[in-house]
């Protein structure tokens, strides 16, 4: 489900990783996924952190999509949202690009045309 | 890797049995790896023959959190016992013990089988006499089968809750001993409540293991209720299918009527209990049933 | 039935009292619990009062066991928080403070709930400061009746998705409480596992059947209930089922440490299979001894 986006619509982008690293593929899981990239694309700046809400027993997807939300994300780049936290990110507003391949470098530039 | 999770709802149709032999014939063609969610009774691994002496690395782990009463604070005014919604808090009257307002007006005793961690009463605590704090409730470890794949499991320990939660962190555990595996299987407990729930959400494909009996049909719908509710594509397997013609055919009738794949149909045997008993995985002992789970393998890889 | 002592033949159980409970388990699936139950109660029915409650809320199976249609008694509700948006500040307090990920707070917008997610705590009302959320509730079940012969069926069942059987069980609890002076006998019949809900089915049992296999699995998973059984202080006994497949040494082993008797033995017989696979209860000479030795 590709979505066309403009440069200029997006600000913070909140990408499913399977690495700490900007060179670390997607993770094809929102909500399960390893790692967390978050990247201000105004400052060109990435913080990637562990996903800590895999030990909740459920709603994994949810805490995973609140933590987007609070870090100001407006759009998310994945390969696939669960229902749960579909729902969440669709009620706070928040775009989500699914069906998302490569490194997190490879879609930031893909989709926002921004090299970091 | 795709994640496929064996469920039935009823308990005893055979899904360890059945996750074993189907495991030994996926790992044939694909590179495996397993998880025993049924972490209350954990017996994958001893379907293949596998003695507790030889599981490894035991981490303990803790999924929980429990309210720890600070009793020198406390002032007995039963908010705790008052607001606990699940029942965990009792009350014990007339106990007197050491409190600096020298109540002897009863203290709380916590039920902690009952207890979900929720921390409305380390809220509510107007003396501040109540911490949540971790709990030690269970611990992750793994075998590896003779097979060249290895199994994740747990134990949750006697009389501990919080099962679904554990169920996670096998199947993180899992995901951590993958390595290059292609295919995880998932062996699910029986029923529908929040460890099968855990086993089944982010799955790529459910298998429903069922039999000609009416509980088996029964619950075999209710389990399907929960992989609908997260849209996984699936399939049946029925296992002891010439018990009862009668039984088989509703099956069928369902299965057709939803448009569900029936992928396999086992039948019954002596030799799967011979197997059981003898800690070998069925599919080594017939030549038949090792055909049949091949078939079965090759339309889930 | 006049109310106050019924003496049969030295019922060492209900000596001075009617309304025994008696607790049916095992731990491991499948290891024949609805079947015992069910046959159980069968066989008391002859000549007491009994009332089975199907405390598996997941998959119950006792009114297909038995054959009997169940009549929608009513629903088991839980509770679930409600938001008064107008004293709503959105401070995010019940978000932070919720524990499940029921409550999601987004920026400049109302709380989101997930109704799925909650098990009705309360924290969120408790934490509050604008004392803006009150209650509502969500069905997660439904409680049926039905009636065969001698035996009052009470059960239970979880709405699918819904992750607390719990509830569903403490309901059942209740009108067993409510109800109980009507029985001689209170069978329950728990899930599968060791879960809070097998717990909360078991806790006011006086007496507990735990129904084993003499298979490997069979008796690491009696392990494992026996010590469930210790920690919650029950009296119990052990249940024999398929008794002829494996070895009985190690389940007699485990009985013998603990002291328990084994009650009964019921063979993994091809007739009791058949019947068992077309819905009737097993009428065993095994369930027969059984009785006799919880009325001796």
């Amino acid at each position: 489900m590709e979505q066309t986006m403009t440069k200029n619509q997006s600000k913070i982008v909140c990408v499913s990783s399977t690495g700490p690293d900007l060179g670390d593929r997607v993770d094809p899981r929102f909500g399960r996924c390893q790692y967390i990239a978050i990247i201000d694309l105004d400052a060109a700046s990435a913080k990637i952190t562990v996903n800590a809400n895999l030990s909740k027993g459920g709603g994994v997807g949810i805490a995973t999509a609140q933590f987007a939300v609070n870090e100001g994300a407006d759009t998310v780049v994945t390969g696939q949202v669960g229902p749960k936290a579909e729902q969440v990110l669709q009620t706070a507003g928040v775009r989500i690009i699914a069906g998302a391949t490569g490194t997190v470098r490879d879609v930031i530039d893909r989709y926002f045309n921004k090299k970091m | 890797m795709k994640t496929i999770t064996i469920l039935s709802g009823k308990g005893g149709v055979g899904k360890s049995t059945i996750v074993a032999s189907l495991a030994i014939a996926i790992s044939r063609y694909k590179r495996v790896v397993a998880a025993d969610c049924d972490v209350d009774a954990s017996n994958l691994a001893l379907v293949f023959g596998v003695r507790e002496r030889d599981y490894k690395e035991w981490r303990k782990i803790t999924t929980n959190q429990r309210p720890v009463f600070d009793l020198s604070k406390c002032d007995s005014c039963r908010k705790c016992f008052d607001n606990c919604y699940f029942e965990a808090i009792g009350w014990e009257d007339g106990i007197s013990h050491k409190t600096a307002h020298n109540a002897s007006r009863g203290r709380p005793k916590l039920l902690g089988y009952s207890c979900e961690g929720c921390g409305v009463c380390e809220l509510v605590c107007p003396q501040k006499a109540i911490k949540l704090k971790d709990v030690m409730n269970a611990r992750i470890g793994y075998v590896k089968t003779g097979y060249g794949f290895k199994i994740a499991l747990a134990q949750l320990e006697a009389g501990e809750t919080g099962s679904g939660k554990v169920v996670t962190e096998v199947r993180k555990r899992a995901e951590e001993l993958a390595g290059d595996a292609e295919i995880m299987l998932l062996d699910s407990a029986a029923g529908i409540s929040c460890p099968v729930i855990a086993s089944v959400t982010g799955s790529d494909y459910c298998v429903l293991v069922t039999e000609p009996t009416p509980s088996g049909l029964s619950d075999m719908k209710k389990a399907l209720e929960v992989v609908k509710h997260f849209n996984i594509p699936h399939g049946i397997i029925i296992n002891k299918h010439d018990i009862n013609k009668e039984g088989r055919e509703q099956i069928d009738d369902f299965a057709k009527s939803k448009g569900i794949k029936i992928i396999g149909r086992l039948p019954y045997d002596k030799i799967f209990i011979e197997a059981l008993v003898n800690m070998t995985p069925v599919i080594e002992k017939s030549d038949k049933l090792d055909a049949l789970f091949t078939r079965i393998a090759g339309q889930l890889i | 039935m006049a109310a106050g002592i019924k003496r049969e033949g030295g019922m060492k159980m209900a000596k001075n009292k009617r309304n025994v409970l008696i607790g049916v388990t095992g731990g491991k699936g499948g290891t024949g619990k609805s079947t015992v139950a069910t046959a159980l109660a069968y066989g008391l029915a002859r000549k007491n009062k009994v009332l089975l409650v199907d405390a598996d809320v997941g998959c119950p199976d006792d009114h297909l066991l038995l054959g009997i249609g169940r009549k929608f008694s009513r629903k088991v509700n839980q509770r679930i928080p409600v938001w008064d948006f107008s004293r709503c500040k959105r401070c995010g307090s019940c978000a932070a403070v919720c524990r499940v990920n029921a409550i999601v707070s987004i920026r400049k917008k109302d709380p989101m709930f997930i109704a799925s997610q909650c098990n009705g705590c309360g924290a969120c009302a408790l934490k509050c400061p604008e004392a803006a959320i009150g209650w509502g509730e969500k069905e997660i079940g439904k409680i049926y009746t039905g009636r065969k012969r001698n035996i009052d069926l009470l059960s239970g069942e979880l709405m699918s998705g819904e992750p607390i059987a719990e509830i569903v069980v403490s309901a059942l609890n209740g009108i067993i409480e409510e109800r109980k002076n009507r029985y001689d006998y209170i069978i329950i019949d728990t899930a599968a596992g060791l879960h809070c809900d097998v717990i909360a089915a078991l806790k006011k049992c006086e007496f507990v059947l735990a129904v084993a296999e003499p298979t490997p699995l069979g008796g690491h998973d009696l392990g494992l209930i026996l010590k469930l059984f210790d920690k919650m202080e029950l009296a119990a006994g052990i249940v024999l089922n398929k008794a002829d497949v494996g070895d009985k040494k190690a389940i007699e082993k485990l009985a013998g440490k603990r002291r328990l008797d084994i009650l009964a033995e019921i063979p993994y017989a091809g007739e009791i299979i058949r019947e068992y696979s077309r819905g009737k209860p097993i009428k065993h000479p095994g369930i027969n001894k059984l009785i006799e030795r919880l009325q001796a």
